[in-house]
């Protein structure tokens, strides 16, 4: 796995999750990789993938059943999408009205391209 | 896992260690770094009980190297940069050796060998440099040491081997573990890294773990604003003021630490 050096792993791992959340590739209340399994899959120290689950955890995307393992919160594709929803919004938006502002493209110049786009 | 009290080490008049004191504890993935001549490959060899302390002492597991007692040596397993091996397969290496590790797994082996792509039925003296490590790899991590200290580890290996290589430590670390890799090659390695420890004219400058490094140093770019501790290109390490995220910059780590030793040491034991 090779990893970029602008976030820490973590991150980067939670990243890697989140699209497996969004893809349906983790189901709901079934059981996910444990972290020594994900850890040899990324390549990465135990730990870091420990850190990125407890983080899951704690959003409630996870959660642990004692001496079993971690499983798919039921409502997780739900919250992972809503987050990166409000992400994009907050993050990636803002700069695509800056460039939208500096090349003086209108409201509807933006809907004519976006309705191109769509079909 | 390892104690170094007062520890001073020289070779016939040339000093390379004095006073060194130390600990590792014991679950950790420790990266040793220091430029060449440094004493990285002496401090293996003394962590081993290859080489004798002249003075001070050094504990493995709570046991004194200079005793050389095999119930150490059954937990430590010690992979070094250049080596020799006997003029015979792995398979009968495996049948000779196995027997010393009370814990070794021939499951464990087979598996590594198969992953490795290792040729069991090759003299290991007509190995290539990187077929023998991967060899001696397979063949270590399959002992269940507690102590596993690897020089250099990623020499010779191509990039699959390496990838393998690396998935093996993340599977090996536990909490009663220890694996100390000894490296110049930092980004082959630097993500299963919990531990650093730098070496530098002879003297530990660095001993601490990546979660206390993360907590009081910040990495980003050099032009984003705030006090610059040290930069290099357009990379830049400030103090973590406001507990923030960053990625640790290994080798920007190791240049700033070599040039501002007591600056850095000053930071990170606050």
């Amino acid at each position: 796995m090779i990893f970029n050096n602008n976030q820490p792993i973590y991150i980067q791992i939670l990243e890697l999750i989140n699209d497996k959340i969004l893809n349906e590739e983790w189901i709901a209340d079934e059981r996910i990789p444990s972290v020594r399994d994900l850890a040899m899959k990324y390549e990465v120290n135990p730990n870091t993938v420990m850190r990125a689950y407890e983080r899951l955890q704690s959003d409630e995307i996870i959660y642990k059943r004692r001496g079993i393992g971690y499983y798919l919160s039921p409502d997780a594709r739900d919250k992972t999408f809503l987050y990166y929803k409000n992400e994009f919004i907050c993050s990636e938006l803002p700069k695509l009205f800056a460039k939208l502002n500096t090349f003086s493209i209108t409201m509807s110049e933006l809907e004519e391209i976006y309705s191109k786009f769509k079909t | 896992m390892i104690n170094f009290t007062n520890v001073s080490f020289k070779y016939s008049k040339k000093s390379v260690f004095e006073n060194l004191s130390f600990e590792l504890p014991k679950g950790s993935v420790c990266g040793l770094l220091g430029e060449n001549g440094e004493g990285k490959t002496t401090l293996l060899n003394l962590i081993i009980g290859a080489l004798i302390p002249k003075e001070g002492s050094i504990l493995v597991n709570n046991l004194n190297t200079t005793s050389r007692l095999a119930e150490m040596y059954q937990n430590i397993y010690y992979v070094p940069e250049e080596f020799t091996l006997p003029a015979i397969t792995l398979t009968k290496f495996i049948k000779a050796y196995a027997p010393f590790y009370p814990n070794f797994s021939h499951e464990r082996v087979a598996d590594y060998i198969a992953r490795l792509r290792v040729e069991t039925n090759k003299r290991l003296d007509k190995m290539s440099m990187g077929e023998r490590r991967k060899a001696l790899l397979a063949f270590g991590f399959a002992t269940s040491a507690n102590l596993i200290l690897l020089d250099e580890p990623t020499n010779g290996l191509d990039i699959t081997s390496k990838s393998i290589f690396r998935g093996m430590v993340a599977e090996m670390v536990n909490e009663e573990r220890t694996i100390v890799i000894s490296t110049h090659q930092i980004r082959d390695l630097d993500i299963l890294l919990d531990r650093v420890m730098i070496l530098d004219q002879h003297d530990l400058v660095l001993n601490c773990s990546t979660a206390e490094i993360e907590k009081k140093l910040y990495f980003d770019n050099r032009y984003n604003m705030g006090k610059v501790l040290y930069s290099s290109g357009a990379f830049a390490i400030r103090e973590n003021l406001n507990a923030e995220d960053s990625m640790i910059n290994l080798e920007l780590l190791f240049n700033a630490i070599i040039a501002k030793k007591v600056e850095f040491k000053d930071i990170l034991n606050r």
